[in-house]
């Protein structure tokens, strides 16, 4: 036990990230794919966009607000919305105010359409047609302010990411103004961002449904607009993307797991591991407070911490 | 693309990961030249993407007339419009900003800093009432609340699509079903001195309250309490004497004794059963509940796995519904998909159309009524290739051999079977598949949930108040309460974030296994 002791007090820090290492890195090797948790809020985002007519008269509008620092997170939530959208024969416009989400707007829906038709081939999804990228859009809550009051969003967004008149664009034919967004999808780890959607992107007598996928840390805040009702359905990290790929797989059997699952079947076990090197932490601070002859480290109390 | 302009990014990527990691060693100029690197691209990126993406194709563009199109004789499509100069006047105030480095002129830039702060306080009075009004109104929540069952109904027609030709082109189609009468009751009730006297009506709502197991009518407007073991249900109506002999027949162990009648239309009605009840059957009959009966909708189910059904297409069946046939609309879109894809043919749900509370019970002729006209029916209309006029196909059960149409009960989003009957009922307050009746009851989570909220809310505010000492009896348990209730909440916060932090190492690893080291080993 005194043994025991010494080795848990004395465990070198990385060992423990040494540990953590491996439990990602073995799920991610193995390509294991545990069927996630079922997330009420993700059902809520599936069953939002399950609810959107397939036609040419309006679109979601897709806010990508996120980079590198969150694509881990941001990017298999807006994967698997794309995937969903097109699935569904869904037109899809994406924006962004970071800048850095650029590459990241152009390069995900080719992922997908790529993934999709690799599975039917006989299903083609076209640029203009089927989505259209707006690109980064520098203004921030003015921009989103513009956007809302603009009377037609092709005149006052002009062109697109690849300078196309938006007027030449199919899948925008019909949409106006911020009547024809069916559906804002907001997806960001930035503090503040999706504040300015929420707050902005709305008339005196319309605001589009709106739906938010953020990164784990931002969680708490986001479940805010989830209790007052301000947003429809959410994606809780990697989390609740996995929880709506899970629901795509109900549906369309053939489809192979995506990152999403993947990432959160690693995930998963990482977060085994750290539990298990908690309750070892504490019992080695028990045994070590034994083998001193006094008491663990006292809980807070009246004279605990301030 | 070259080979190296794929290759080497993710080289970079790699390195650059393992820089950022190698911080987990120990602290070292490896980790730190990266940390910079990132912080210079991150600033430089927003940089250009400002010049390239705002200032200049918004600005300068517009403003040197490089928006112009030329056309070959070397003239342009539009004049140079000179008022476009006036963005100079926003953009010159800007840059007074600059100022902030003389200490001369360091009042220039705090007119460009005034003006930034009082256009920002600006947007925030604007966004706060749209972002926090919600929020506050949210924040009210019922310290009792009650749940109501929601009872809907899942209508199946099978074998849609084996029943058409195989190059039909559907025109049109709708379902067909049979609204029944209202339901009525008859509640026997005896009083202290044992004298027997009969309430008689429609049933506007039933509840029932688990706390004593009492189900309570509400007939024509009266409360009516009865114990639910005494609830008694009939197919058919019977002479008033039956009521009564029920009721002797339970033995007259209770005061109370609810016989409730299903099909009391006219053409129903035995010889001597009381002629108020044709009476009542009139169009308007459902206009009494009208606070509670919101209509009924027919959504198309796509799937039905999903316990939440897709909610587009909604037909409303009617706030004011009479008895008799009702006719639904289905989409083409709905149509082509049952027809294209079987596997997708799921039903339609019938559901109310929201409300709190108790309701009216809306009653339909089930696929088993043994009145086979009554029974829900699909009708497709479509055209063959060299045939001019449309075709109909039927499907109901009991027509034609076909017996391919179901019902299921949805209630509290579980399917389950219909229970076997001539009639299904459903609203906020209807029967229970198990035959029992459903109930408004006390929602215990909900009420537990609201409680820890409020109670939650006044600790950690009382925690805050600094205005009072906090030793007194009473304050230094709520305030105690309010510190280790927000400890809770800061663990659930220090969770997300080891999720979040977790993940953005996954991706990196993701990124190491998939291609960083295969293309180092020279197989990517």
């Amino acid at each position: 036990m005194s043994r025991l002791a010494d080795l848990l007090a004395k465990l070198d820090r990385r060992a423990i990230y040494a540990a953590v290492a491996l439990a990602l890195v073995v799920p991610l090797l193995l390509k294991w794919a545990l069927p996630p948790a079922e997330m009420e809020q993700a059902r809520k985002f599936h069953s939002a966009v399950e609810a959107l007519p397939s036609d040419d008269n309006g679109i979601v509008l897709i806010a990508a607000d996120w980079g590198p620092a969150t694509k881990a997170e941001n990017e298999p939530q807006t994967e698997v919305l794309i995937e969903h959208l097109m699935r569904r024969r869904v037109h899809f416009a994406l924006v962004s105010v970071i800048a850095e989400a650029e590459p990241f707007l152009r390069d995900i829906p080719e992922r997908v359409v790529k993934r999709l038709t690799t599975e039917d081939p006989r299903e083609r999804w076209e640029y203009g047609k089927d989505w259209v990228n707006l690109g980064y859009r520098a203004g921030r809550s003015a921009m989103i302010q513009k956007l809302a009051a603009a009377p037609d969003i092709r005149q006052t967004l002009g062109v697109d990411a690849l300078g196309t008149p938006l007027n030449e664009v199919p899948c925008m034919r019909n949409t106006r103004n911020i009547r024809n967004v069916r559906l804002l999808a907001e997806f960001t780890g930035a503090v503040g961002v999706c504040d300015e959607w929420l707050q902005f992107f709305q008339t005196s007598a319309y605001r589009p449904p709106m739906a938010h996928g953020c990164t784990s840390i931002t969680i708490p805040e986001a479940y805010i607009f989830v209790d007052s009702g301000q947003i429809v359905g959410l994606h809780e990290g990697v989390a609740g993307a996995a929880a709506h790929s899970a629901l795509l797989k109900e549906r369309y059997k053939e489809r192979a797991p995506d990152t999403a699952i993947v990432m959160n079947t690693a995930l998963a076990v990482a977060h085994v591991a750290i539990i298990v090197l908690i309750v070892l932490g504490n019992l080695g601070m028990i045994l070590a407070a034994r083998k001193a002859g006094g008491a663990p480290a006292a809980p807070l109390g009246k004279e605990g911490a301030a | 693309m070259s080979a190296w302009t794929v290759v080497l990014p993710i080289i970079l990527g790699g390195i650059a990961t393992l820089a950022i990691y190698s911080f987990l060693v120990k602290e070292n100029p490896f980790y730190r030249f990266f940390e910079h690197l990132y912080i210079g691209i991150a600033t430089g990126i927003g940089i250009v993407f400002t010049v390239q993406r705002f200032l200049w194709p918004e600005l300068f563009r517009p403003m040197l007339g490089y928006d112009r199109e030329v056309f070959a004789d070397g003239s342009y499509d539009r004049p140079w419009r000179s008022w476009y100069l006036y963005y100079l006047i926003p953009f010159a105030f800007g840059t007074l900003y600059y100022f902030i480095y003389s200490r001369k002129r360091q009042w220039l830039s705090r007119v460009v800093i005034a003006w930034s702060l009082g256009v920002s306080g600006g947007y925030a009075l604007k966004g706060f009432f749209a972002q926090y009004m919600p929020q506050i109104i949210g924040s009210f929540k019922p310290l009792v609340c009650v749940q109501t069952v929601e009872r809907s109904l899942l209508i199946d027609f099978r074998d849609v699509a084996d029943r058409l030709p195989p190059d039909a082109e559907i025109v049109k189609g709708r379902i067909e079903l049979y609204r029944l009468g209202p339901s009525y009751a008859r509640v026997v009730v005896k009083d202290k001195e044992g004298k027997l006297s009969e309430v008689r009506g429609r049933v506007t709502d039933v509840n029932e309250n688990p706390k004593d197991g009492f189900v309570t009518l509400v007939v024509n407007g009266q409360e009516q309490k009865i114990p639910a073991a005494d609830i008694v249900l009939r197919e058919d109506v019977a002479p008033a004497a039956d009521v009564r002999d029920a009721y002797e027949g339970h033995g007259g162990k209770h005061d109370y004794l609810a016989y409730r009648v299903l099909h009391p239309w006219p053409g129903q009605l035995q010889a001597g059963e009381s002629p108020q009840l044709p009476v009542r059957l009139q169009p308007d009959d459902v206009a009494g509940t009208a606070e509670t009966n919101t209509g009924l909708a027919l959504l198309v189910r796509e799937d039905v796995t999903v316990r939440d059904p897709y909610r587009g297409g909604r037909w409303t069946v009617g706030k004011r519904e009479t008895v008799g046939v009702k006719t639904v609309d289905l989409s083409l879109e709905t149509l082509r998909t049952w027809y294209d894809r079987p596997e997708a043919n799921n039903g339609v749900e019938l559901r109310r159309n929201g409300g709190a509370g108790g309701s009216f019970l809306h009653r339909f002729a089930s696929s088993e009524n043994p009145d086979t006209a009554r029974r829900p029916k699909l009708v497709i209309e479509y055209r063959v290739p060299g045939e001019e006029k449309p075709k109909e196909l039927v499907l109901q059960n009991g027509l034609g051999g076909y017996t391919g149409a179901t019902e299921a009960v949805i209630v509290s989003g579980e399917d389950k079977p219909a229970p076997p009957g001539p009639e299904f009922l459903l609203g906020a307050s209807a029967r229970k598949a198990d035959g029992g009746l459903s109930l408004d009851f006390w929602s215990f989570k909900g009420i537990v949930a609201d409680w820890i909220f409020a109670f939650t809310l006044i600790c950690v505010m009382t925690y805050f108040l600094f205005s009072f000492e906090h030793d007194k009896p009473g304050i230094y348990q709520a305030s105690m309460a309010g510190r280790w209730l927000m400890m809770l909440c800061f663990g659930a916060f220090f969770g997300s974030t080891i999720m979040a932090r977790m993940a953005l190492l996954v991706e990196r690893l993701q990124f190491l296994i998939e291609k960083f080291i295969p293309t180092i080993l020279g197989q990517g």
